[in-house]
């Protein structure tokens, strides 16, 4: 065989295996455009349905149907106080009423606190009002503020954390904060009187511009007296070694 | 039809590199947030405002977990994708980031929504993150239509 007629026939099965490996990638490429779209149109769906599903998770309750706390035991409520005004330890408790934080220390952390510290005498717990996250948060701030008028404050409070859901999307409308007030039974002339106050909502930015001079930044924040802060909801096991020990200090001084 | 099979390899390649860069950038951030969330922190928010308003906000969680845990797999996705394609070519690594990007969108553009016109303050780390998956999503979308020789892709219009 001739070395041209070789080399022809090297050059054809060259050209055949190029063509081989073009037509492969044309193949991929179509499978691939053809694949383009309906993934497209499917990863479209997935995050329109993931945002549907968090709007859902985030929505206010329909209606004024209000969830009842599981209440508690306040007979030493002394108007955003609660215990005794000679308690050796004292506590202010930074929060904001639309804050998911805040509601879960209210509902898993307080109740706690009140039974083993506040009931006995040991402890005074002082609500601060930091509303930050919106006009709701103020309005729900004023509505507590009018209940602690009327010594409701805390079972407001409760009713206020127990409705928690959405943030500035009717969850605390004039509407629910108006039958919460009737839930925990104000009198309602005189808590119309006072949500109408420009005095309460000014006592609210107050307190709020007060907690940022001390370097309050979030919520919730514990501030037991002469202590650094507490920032988020504490471990109730951890805070209640470091009241113990602050007792224990408190007995021993004279 | 040889259009794309001499597509500009070098310039792809680049593509990938730079999808995973900012794919990595938002798997920090987000790991960031995450971790300030579970701590009961506040993000370092430096001259800007608002950080700690949009992460103590309720639109922060989903279901009890941080949503910033969501953007991190999602990074983490792109991430891996990207440089699958870029480090060996591997095609559906790119179709990857694209699809997640393409996901994540929606959820990006509502979030931001929410601290615009709903929760009132503008968390810095969350535009960055924004940013990180647009930006990403619309360099693979153009390779993607480069690499597919498809200038008719709907995405690409």
């Amino acid at each position: 065989m001739s070395k041209t007629a070789r080399q022809t026939r090297e050059e054809r099965r060259r050209a055949e295996l190029d063509e081989r490996r073009a037509r492969r990638r044309d193949r991929r490429q179509a499978k691939e455009r053809s694949l383009l779209l309906p993934l497209s149109l499917g990863a479209v769906v997935v995050g329109v349905v993931a945002i549907v599903l968090f709007m859902v998770a985030t929505a206010p309750p329909a209606g004024d149907g209000l969830e009842r706390p599981a209440g508690g035991n306040y007979a030493l409520a002394d108007g955003q106080a609660l215990g005794r005004e000679d308690a050796p330890l004292t506590m202010a408790v930074y929060s904001d009423f639309q804050c998911p934080a805040c509601g879960t220390f209210a509902e898993t952390v307080k109740p706690s606190l009140v039974a083993d510290y506040v009931s006995p005498g040991h402890l005074r717990l002082v609500y601060r009002d930091f509303a930050f996250l919106g006009a709701e948060s103020m309005d729900a701030a004023v509505g507590a503020r009018c209940a602690a008028d009327q010594n409701r404050f805390w079972q407001y409070h409760d009713y206020l954390f127990a409705n928690q859901q959405g943030e500035n999307r009717g969850a605390f409308s004039s509407a629910r904060l108006t039958a919460m007030a009737e839930a925990v039974g104000l009198d309602m002339d005189a808590y119309r009187t006072c949500i109408a106050d420009p005095a309460q909502r000014q006592a609210v930015v107050d307190e709020r511009a007060a907690a940022s001079r001390e370097g309050i930044a979030s919520t919730p924040t514990l501030v037991i007296e002469g202590q650094s802060p507490i920032v988020g909801v504490p471990d109730y096991s951890a805070l209640r070694q470091a009241l113990d020990g602050l007792l224990e200090e408190a007995d021993a001084s004279p | 039809m040889s259009r794309a099979i001499t597509a500009p390899h070098v310039g792809l390649r680049r593509s990938g590199l730079l999808i995973a860069g900012l794919a990595g950038a938002g798997l920090l951030i987000s790991i960031y947030l995450t971790a300030v969330k579970l701590s009961g922190g506040t993000p370092v928010c430096g001259p800007f405002a608002g950080c700690d308003t949009v992460n103590s906000s309720i639109y922060s969680q989903f279901m009890g977990v941080p949503v910033a845990i969501f953007g991190a797999v999602g990074s983490a996705a792109v991430l891996i994708g990207a440089l699958a394609w870029w480090r060996n070519g591997w095609r559906p690594g790119l179709l990857l980031a694209y699809v997640v990007g393409l996901a994540s969108l929606p959820a990006v553009a509502y979030l931001t929504y929410l601290e615009l016109f709903v929760i009132g303050a503008v968390c810095v780390w969350c535009v960055a993150y924004a940013a990180t998956v647009v930006l990403a999503w619309l360099v693979s979308l153009r390779a993607m239509s480069r690499r597919a020789g498809a200038p008719g892709t709907p995405e690409a219009g």
